[in-house]
């Protein structure tokens, strides 16, 4: 027998065996090389999977989230927001909460004196010191609070006026902050009120806000928004009754506040 | 005798031998098979995990870019919260003034005529009174006061008067009195005496 011969013969006897043999070789190498490692990682894609499902749930809501606040309440909020810390110094929504505030019974207040950099109502009591770091505020940061101090002098009937009108000087929508009050009892039972006032304004810093605290849920603004809508604006009092050949224009239809 | 071959018998044994052999083959390709299935059903499960990755992927992204889209909304989402906090840092700092004067009468019972007070938002309180009645100071004063000094300066119109506050004083045990200090006592122009006290109140807490 020749040795093509016993080839043959041995690829009829065993042909079967080599081709399973072959078969098994080819798959262990494929399986070793590619399918096995991508099998391997199935522990980690499914951690991955659950981990992108939270990120997607988290996305999306926040998402959704900022559709909403565009289509519905950003706007109001920004208006109720800018009014108690307008992002510059208006002079408008100021001096309509300090006429807003003039109005209260019992109670008569020195109108205001608005000039550029200082404000003042009757005789000048600002004090140096805050004078200066009204200039020196402006100096001193372009970002963040900026304050605008002011005096404001009042005469109260009484005491129990004097008090109510300082309530109410805290609860205006646009801040103002009473820094001292001077206190001067008159003969006539009377009450001299001096203040001495510190209302702001806000210049944002467009690159410190964190994105991370609007994220739905984790800034409850909520309460604060509310608390905010508490307090009194005075426009419609100062503003609606101004019509054309009025004369006095912060004259009050009803007079009573 | 001549030997005697079973040739059946060798045959049966070779087809055994065969029978085997197929068997062994058969149930080889029958693993083989089986193998192949779970591997390839595990790689399955692996290639419907890679896409459902790649789905989740894609929705990330284009979420991401929803957001993305309204970057303007959350900026000015940004200073509203911004403005928020500082406002409300600013309001809840307030000092509370009304309180404070309620306190000064309190602590102070009543007994003297206010002719001139300055009030401070850090919780001093300068005053100056005209003695009304014998004063006297709260035998029972309130808890937590906004006040934390009160400068008095009392008008009194003779020199008896302030040996009897200072008496009073010497001898008064307020809860929310920490010290009282006589800073000056002084003949004014108008032949009246002034005292000047100090009393120093326990903070709010």
């Amino acid at each position: 027998m020749n040795p093509k011969q016993k080839i043959k013969k041995i690829i009829r006897t065993y042909g079967g065996l080599l081709a399973l043999v072959s078969l098994y070789a080819v798959f262990f190498v494929l399986s070793a090389l590619y399918i096995i490692p991508n099998i391997l990682e199935i522990p980690a894609l499914k951690e991955s999977i659950d981990n992108q499902e939270t990120e997607l749930r988290k996305t999306t809501a926040y998402a959704r989230y900022l559709e909403e606040l565009s289509l519905t309440g950003l706007q109001a909020e920004e208006e109720l927001v800018n009014y108690a810390l307008p992002s510059e110094n208006d002079v408008i929504s100021f001096i309509t909460t300090y006429v807003g505030v003039s109005k209260q019974s019992q109670v008569t207040v020195e109108p205001i004196i608005y000039s550029p950099g200082l404000i003042s109502s009757g005789k000048d009591t600002l004090p140096q010191e805050l004078r200066d770091s009204a200039f020196a505020n402006k100096a001193k940061s372009l970002t963040g609070l900026q304050t605008i101090p002011f005096t404001m002098q009042a005469r109260a009937e009484n005491a129990d006026a004097a008090a109510r009108f300082i309530k109410t000087i805290h609860q205006t929508r646009r801040i103002f902050d009473i820094q001292q009050i001077d206190w001067d009892q008159e003969d006539s039972g009377s009450i001299l009120l001096t203040f001495v006032i510190h209302t702001y304004y806000y210049l944002p810093d467009q690159k410190t806000f964190n994105t991370s605290l609007i994220d739905e849920g984790r800034f409850n603004d909520q309460a604060l928004l509310d608390k905010l809508r508490q307090m009194v604006m005075y426009d419609i009092l100062v503003f609606e009754p101004i019509q054309v050949g009025k004369r006095d224009l912060f004259a009050p239809v009803s007079g009573a506040l | 005798m001549k030997p005697r071959i079973n040739l059946l018998v060798k045959k049966s044994r070779a087809r055994e031998g065969l029978d085997a052999a197929s068997k062994l083959f058969s149930v080889s390709i029958l693993f083989f098979f089986m193998l192949a299935a779970s591997v390839m059903s595990a790689y399955g499960y692996w290639y419907y995990l890679n896409r459902q990755h790649e789905e989740l992927d894609k929705h990330i992204a284009s979420a991401k870019n929803s957001i993305q889209s309204y970057e303007d909304v959350e900026q000015r989402k940004g200073i509203i919260i911004l403005k928020l906090t500082e406002a409300d840092g600013l309001v809840s700092r307030r000092f509370d003034f009304v309180k404070a004067i309620e306190d000064v009468n309190t602590v102070l019972g009543f007994s003297i005529t206010i002719e001139e007070m300055k009030l401070f938002n850090t919780g001093v309180v300068s005053l100056t009174a005209r003695k009304s009645s014998q004063p006297r100071f709260a035998g029972n004063p309130p808890a937590s006061v906004a006040v934390h000094q009160i400068q008095l300066k009392i008008i009194v119109p003779s020199s008896s008067d302030i040996d009897e506050i200072i008496q009073h004083l010497t001898n008064y045990h307020g809860k929310t009195l920490v010290s009282a200090n006589v800073v000056r006592t002084t003949l004014n122009t108008d032949g009246e005496y002034e005292i000047e006290l100090e009393l120093n109140l326990a903070k709010n807490s």
